[in-house]
This record gives structure tokens, C-alpha cells and sequence, in this order.
């Protein structure tokens, strides 16, 4: 059985969507449990974990892909709308979405910038390469990113440029998250605390 | 920068989410990748308390075929039609 910690406000009416190692993508809501709803490529077995998760266009409605699978599945409230080839051939490594700007990703080894329009990725205007293996993709201040290789938290602001490296830790960043005065990641590995940063 | 979470009270984190509507933080772990701690993989929950910077843990998920979580997220519901 599924053990549930103290409920909160924070899972009232939502759903939690997870994507595991597997590639399944599941939807537990409280009271109902875990449910397989989705499916992309798995991880290679033993290799290293993928990135890329979720991206929330309006409520009810996410975009999911990863590193692993050039597809990227659209779900809208809790289950499977459509999935699609990415455009692109390289794989997206972060997606995201914010109010003012929609959906966007990260692709490939230069972190080329794509963002969701009439259903599909297309190349961001201007064309943007943020440099970078991004791992996570976040709004704030500009573009806030997670940079695979480098265990730090990059930022760029677009018309002024890159702002210094963040460092985090030895391993990836591979989730920033973002609240009221809270930016938070994550980082892979078990030496790993996880970096929080409060906004200022 | 406030303390943040210590590594021995996640396993592996590999994904983030803190709803917009609450002060918690869901936590992916992905123990490793052969499940070594002998759980195949979990969720960790902690209250964030803005005034004292500190982490509270709420709880775990685990079972029901979780495994090796690596993202998560919330999705809101949709507006109820009028």
C-alpha cells in the first residue's frame, strides 16, 4: 500500500505526477493512490539518471519529456492527450513553463531554446543557445538553469547576458524549484545536500 | 543561502516540487541505481518555516511500483466550468 505523510493544503484537488527510472509516468491522487498513466523510454540499466520532467502549460494541462525519448507526451487533467515527436532530434534535457512565457526547453549539448507553440517545439526568436547540458530550467530573473556537468546553477538574463556560476555541489543539479522567496535544488548523488536558496 | 536539506535525510534526490500552495517541499529520491538501501524508490516531504529557514520532514511515499523517481510535479486543477 501506498503510505501518505500528513496531508496538506499542498496536494488538496492537485494531482502528483512522478516519472521514474522506468520511463512511467504516474498520477497519484490523495485517496486514490499511484497510477500508471504514461510512458516514455526508460533509463539505461545501470547508467546515469535522465533528465527533463514537467512542464504545466495552464492547470490541468503538462507537457513531459526527457533525455531518454525524442517524444514528448501532453496530458491534460491527469491523463494522456497526445504524444508527439520532438522536432528537434536532440533530446530536450529541461523543460519548463512559466505564465509569461509558455513552454520552453532546453535541447542538446549547446542548450538551444525551444518553446511550445500551436502544439509543437519550435526554435525560441531570437534563436538562444544558453552553452550549456541544462538540467534544469526554471523564470527567475531571466533564465535560471542547472548545468549538468558543472554542479552549478547558471543564470541568464536575456539582453545582458550570463550572470557568475553558482556552485552547488559536486553533481548535477537536477531540480530547482521556485516559491515564495525560495529557490531550491536538487542535486543527484548520495553526497549531495540539497542547495536552498532564498530569494532576496 | 539557508542550510538546505542534509544528504542523509534524502536518498539520491533527483527531483523537486514546491506547490505554490502550501510551505512544502516534495523531494524525488532515486536511491541509486540498483536500489542498493533495498527500497526501490521514494518521495520525501518536508515543511519549509520561512521565519526559522528550517526543514521539517512530514512524511514518505513510497510502494505501489515507485521506482527510482526522478521528477515530480503538481498539476492544478483545472478551473471548474461555471
Amino acid at each position: 500500500m501506498l503510505y501518505v505523510g500528513p496531508t496538506g493544503p499542498s496536494t488538496a484537488g492537485a494531482d502528483m505526477l512522478t516519472l521514474d527510472k522506468l520511463g512511467t509516468i504516474s498520477r497519484y491522487r490523495e485517496g486514490r493512490g499511484l497510477t500508471a498513466i504514461g510512458r516514455l523510454a526508460p533509463v539505461v540499466d545501470g547508467g546515469p539518471p535522465l533528465t527533463g520532467g514537467f512542464a504545466e502549460l495552464t492547470p490541468g494541462e503538462v507537457l513531459v519529456a526527457w533525455s531518454s525519448d525524442p517524444k514528448t507526451v501532453w496530458l491534460r487533467r491527469g491523463e494522456v492527450l497526445d504524444t508527439m515527436r520532438t522536432s528537434s532530434m536532440k533530446p530536450l534535457t529541461a523543460v519548463a513553463s512559466d505564465p509569461s512565457v509558455g513552454g520552453f526547453a532546453m535541447s542538446g549539448p549547446f542548450g538551444e531554446l525551444l518553446e511550445w507553440s500551436a502544439g509543437r517545439w519550435v526554435e525560441s526568436q531570437p534563436a538562444t543557445r544558453l552553452e550549456a547540458v541544462g538540467f534544469s530550467l526554471r523564470v527567475w530573473r531571466g533564465l535560471l538553469f542547472g548545468v549538468g556537468s558543472e554542479g552549478a546553477i547558471r543564470q541568464h538574463v536575456p539582453g545582458v547576458g550570463f550572470c557568475p556560476r553558482l556552485h552547488g555541489g559536486g553533481n548535477a543539479i537536477r531540480g530547482l524549484v521556485l516559491g515564495d522567496r525560495l529557490v531550491g535544488a536538487a542535486g543527484h548523488g548520495d553526497d549531495n545536500q540539497l542547495l536552498i536558496i532564498e530569494q532576496d | 543561502m539557508v542550510p538546505g536539506i542534509p544528504a542523509a535525510r534524502v536518498r539520491d534526490p533527483a527531483g523537486l516540487a514546491f506547490p505554490a500552495s502550501s510551505s512544502e517541499v516534495f523531494v524525488g529520491n532515486r536511491h541509486g541505481n540498483n536500489s542498493a538501501d533495498g527500497v526501490a524508490g521514494s518521495i520525501s516531504r518536508f515543511l519549509y518555516d520561512r521565519a526559522t529557514r528550517s526543514f521539517t520532514a512530514t512524511g514518505t511515499i513510497s510502494g505501489n511500483g515507485l521506482a527510482g523517481v526522478h521528477q515530480l510535479n503538481f498539476s492544478s486543477p483545472p478551473p471548474q466550468a461555471t
